[in-house]
């Protein structure tokens, strides 16, 4: 079950941390 | 290249745990979306993973241009969008944490009460006995076999009866004139645990026009409890058909529902092996 909901859709998982490490460079460029 | 510099700046001022809190921080948000985002996308909600993704991206741009300078925000917006996750989807989320814990860890109830494939056979050649009965004089039935005890609201909703198996018995109890007639029958190993209950409809909207009430509670209750399986006879058009996991199989006849039977009671051929083979009503 979690290979068939979450490993199958492991672009979501670099998505997910894409979007993490963008919005800590956005924080780390204004602060 | 003023990222870069700010950057090098903040590595050589900050700490080693500051650093591993970033890292953590990071590693912990990507998991949570890529828990929203594929989760809503494996059930259907791929608006949600969207709108989730452009908020998230908002927040980013608004970040870099400095509008949000308050760490609290993010986590509040963090926490939102994973307390609605949970709210969206809470009954698939039950489901899943259902089924992961059917891979291992104890079971209160022991599966079909320990009777052996001797001792379940001649139960399997009652139910298709009686279903092809049901079936001949268009009489609607619906049987659910379960391994293990049911959820409350399913088994204390009918009469409970506890009474030993027999084709005579599940006929009477589908007879039309009988008060039992109009909801599901729990069979647990050689025994009909209750009759009369009343299921979970599903809410799969393109069932085909010719199944009714009963097949949809057949569905559901397979839907929300995936170790059962349900036997359906159709009141309209004797049809019998088999519901496990959200699959439905129909025009069953009496060797295809002894095998669907027998896989149901664990004692031949895998589950996987023969629902696999059919398609999933979507």
């Amino acid at each position: 079950m979690v290979k068939e909901l979450f490993i199958k859709r492991w672009y979501f998982g670099l998505a997910g941390i894409a979007l993490a490490l963008l919005l800590w460079v956005a924080a780390a460029i204004t602060a | 290249m003023v990222f870069f510099e700010k950057a090098m700046e903040f590595f050589q001022g900050c700490d080693t745990i500051t650093l591993v809190g970033v890292f953590v921080g990071i590693i912990g948000l990507g998991l949570a979306l890529w828990f929203v985002l594929s989760y809503s996308a494996a059930h259907h909600a791929g608006w949600f993973a969207g709108l989730v993704s452009v908020i998230f991206l908002l927040t980013v741009g608004l970040v870099a241009v400095g509008a949000i300078n308050s760490s609290t925000v993010i986590y509040l917006e963090i926490a939102l969008v994973l307390i609605i996750t949970i709210a969206l989807f809470s009954k698939d989320i039950r489901r899943d944490l259902f089924k992961l814990s059917l891979d291992g860890g104890p079971r209160l109830i022991s599966e079909h009460m320990d009777l052996t494939p001797e001792e379940l056979r001649p139960v399997i050649e009652r139910i298709v006995k009686s279903c092809q009965t049901l079936s001949k004089s268009d009489t609607g039935a619906l049987i659910i076999i379960c391994p293990q005890m049911i959820a409350d609201f399913v088994s204390e909703s009918g009469t409970y009866m506890n009474a030993e198996l027999s084709s005579e018995l599940i006929e009477t109890v589908f007879y039309e004139g009988c008060p039992l007639h109009d909801g599901a029958m729990l069979v647990m190993g050689n025994k009909i645990v209750s009759a009369g209950c009343y299921l979970p409809l599903t809410q799969k909207l393109n069932l085909p026009k010719e199944l009714g009430t009963r097949h949809r509670a057949a569905l559901g209750i397979t839907e929300n409890d995936p170790t059962v399986t349900a036997v359906v006879v159709s009141e309209e058009t004797g049809i019998i058909s088999v519901m496990h996991d959200g699959q439905m199989k129909r025009y069953m006849d009496q060797q295809t529902l002894t095998k669907a039977l027998e896989v149901a009671f664990g004692i031949a051929g895998s589950e996987k092996e023969f629902w696999e083979k059919d398609y999933e009503i979507e």
